[in-house]
């Protein structure tokens, strides 16, 4: 899970580094264009002013003038002559595009181009005052193109103004020759025309295209960079952490399997240990089952030892007395096959009834019983044959009895007894199973069956014998054991289905 | 097989009480007993083996331990507030090991394992005899 979030933020790293890089090109290519402009714009501006100072001074001087070289033209003094020379060396030597310019030109050369026409009209229309610029290209360079209007002032009517009031008669008939009736009549404050500077901004837009690969290739260094950054950290930061879980995992699920396997080993010893405790428990029946005839095959033979000793037997003692002693070693016999057939492990079913099946366990424990004062009560009814694991539900039926008697013992309960009565209908044949040992307290009765649940803290309990018998009566012979306590006692109830056997 | 004779003639003068709650044990074992005493008289428990011990004076008491309402020890016990002559015998099975001690303290004279091993019981009779000799 981590692994994957981790990816996606490289992945966001990207999209934020592609952003940032747009939005950093952008305010730098706005930055260069302002700075492009605000420093060619005072260019044009000082060149212009220069162009105007000069055009005032030689304005003031020129009327008063004289050329003393014939050679020389009159009016190689005027203003606008002057300025227009100026230009085409300016423009000549290739720094800078200086040009006077109008709509009503003499020379050809002083044509405006189609830039100039557009902002001479706006003049004109009084749209603009003052200078104006912007960048626009000429023969598809960037430049900054400037513009400056020229209006008339006072200095120029002493030339062009009223011939004979404001020319002096002198300098009309000069002026006539050249230039005909057109150069005077100016007014002052009219726009006469423009002085237009253009300064190429090529060289800025190529720093502009070098800046940019510039930026580009710094961004991708700065992209690689934080890719490496990150690679790094995800190599040796994050995936040893994720080694280091993935290993603490791997110990973990090995120490999982080590507790499955040592829990596995208790329930194999528990179960060792249950069957150790019915076998001791066998041993202990079949040494209550066999102490009477053991002790009479001793009398007897003792008697027998005796009368030999004593000189006072004769033939008819000698064989009486030996049948006897062989009928009570039959008697052992017998009982041992009891106990084999007994604890045989029947894996099939066979037709019963619940009264044989409740006297062959009580067989095995009505001595002990005896011996211990208990009193079996028996009460039995039905006839019924059903289909059972007969051995299993013998050794469930000892089980419970042998666990009545346990409890009767220990609580050294008075004129103390074991009921065992049956009752039948078309479906069920039930077993109850009763006793006056006061019952089982109500805070662990629901837990009796609990495998490893034992309330005998000495002896042998290992909790499963009630366990293993309601797992044979429920799950083998698909009937139904419960508990619960009546009156003095506690009451176990066997119930079997008489249809599903 | 002397030695049994002179036991015999011994025993033949003595009142013995059988005390056994199991029936079948009892009768049996007095049948081999009776090779040995006249008098034997028999109880259920320890109950009436008392109520046979105040009717009666007797030489000799041989008991089980384990009965149901009172056990061998206890009538022991009850007996020897009145009477310590009485010749006391135990029997007792082999996992009631833990009432050797109690048998002890309460002076009884031969503590035997059933069943009774014959050679054990002439045993603990002749000695119980020869005791008897250097009273007298």
């Amino acid at each position: 899970m981590q692994r994957v979030t981790k990816r996606n933020i490289s992945i966001i790293n990207i999209f934020i580094i592609f952003a940032i890089f747009l939005i950093f090109g952008f305010i730098m290519k706005n930055m260069f264009y302002q700075y492009a402009i605000e420093t060619n714009v005072d260019k044009a501006r000082v060149v212009t002013q220069e162009l105007l100072a000069t055009r005032h001074y030689l304005a003031k001087i020129a009327p008063y003038a004289t050329i003393v070289d014939k050679n020389i033209n009159e009016f190689a003094i005027s203003p606008a002559f002057v300025g227009a020379k100026i230009g085409k060396a300016l423009d000549k030597k290739g720094f800078i595009y200086l040009k006077q310019t109008s709509l009503r030109y003499r020379n050809k050369t002083n044509a405006p181009d189609s830039f100039e026409e557009m902002i001479l009209k706006k003049y004109e229309r009084k749209e603009l005052h003052g200078e104006y610029y912007e960048i626009a290209d000429i023969n598809k360079k960037a430049n900054l193109r400037y513009t400056y209007p020229l209006y008339i002032q006072k200095a120029c009517l002493a030339c062009h103004g009223v011939p004979y009031k404001d020319v002096k008669e002198e300098m009309y008939e000069q002026l006539i020759k050249h230039y005909g009736k057109r150069s005077f009549y100016y007014k002052e404050g009219d726009l006469r025309g423009i002085v237009s500077v253009a300064i190429n901004i090529e060289d800025i837009d190529k720093t502009l295209v070098s800046f940019k690969l510039k930026t580009f290739i710094t961004m991708l260094v700065l992209f690689f960079v934080i890719t490496l950054f990150f690679y790094i950290e995800k190599k040796f930061i994050y995936e040893p952490q994720i080694k280091k879980i993935e290993k603490l995992n791997e110990t973990l699920e090995m120490r999982i399997e080590e507790e499955v396997a040592k829990n596995r080993e208790q329930d194999r010893q528990l179960i060792q240990q249950s069957r150790l405790a019915q076998m001791g428990e066998m041993i202990s029946m079949i040494a209550h089952q066999w102490r009477q005839p053991l002790s009479a095959i001793s009398a007897t033979s003792s008697s027998l030892e005796l009368k030999a000793t004593l000189g006072k037997i004769d033939k008819e003692t000698i064989i009486a007395l030996s049948q006897k002693i062989s009928n009570y070693a039959q008697h052992l016999s017998s009982t041992i096959d009891d106990f084999r057939s007994f604890f045989k492990e029947n894996k099939t079913q066979n037709m019963t009834d619940i009264k044989t099946v409740t006297q062959a366990a009580l067989a095995i424990v009505d001595v002990s019983l005896e011996s211990k004062g208990i009193v079996v009560k028996k009460n039995f009814q039905c006839q019924e044959q059903f289909f059972t694991y007969e051995n299993e539900v013998k050794q469930v039926i000892l089980n419970i009895i042998k666990n009545a008697e346990d409890i009767l013992v220990e609580k050294e309960i008075q004129n103390p007894y074991i009921s065992l009565e049956d009752s039948c209908d078309k479906e069920h044949i039930t077993l109850f199973i009763k006793d006056n040992g006061g019952g089982i307290p109500e805070e662990i009765i629901d837990k009796v069956f609990d495998p490893y649940f034992s309330t005998k803290t000495k002896k042998d309990g290992t909790g499963l014998g009630l366990y293993m018998s309601k797992t044979i009566i429920e799950d083998h012979c698909h009937g139904k054991l419960l508990v619960y306590n009546e009156g003095d006692g506690a009451v176990f109830k066997i119930e079997f289905n008489l249809k599903k056997g | 097989m002397y030695d049994l004779q002179i036991l015999v003639q011994y025993t033949k003068t003595l009142k013995l009480l059988v005390v056994e709650d199991n029936k079948d044990s009892r009768e049996q074992f007095v049948t081999m007993l009776e090779n040995l005493f006249d008098t034997i008289y028999t109880a259920e428990d320890g109950i009436d083996g008392l109520k046979k011990l105040q009717q009666h004076s007797f030489d000799i008491v041989i008991t089980d331990i384990n009965m149901p309402k009172m056990n061998g020890l206890e009538m022991i016990r009850s007996l020897r507030e009145k009477n310590k002559d009485v010749i006391t015998i135990v029997l007792s099975a082999h996992n009631e090991e833990r009432f050797k001690s109690t048998a002890k303290d309460l002076l009884v004279d031969s503590y035997l394992y059933k069943p009774v091993d014959l050679a054990q019981l002439i045993e603990a009779l002749m000695h119980m005899m020869q005791k008897k000799k250097e009273v007298l």
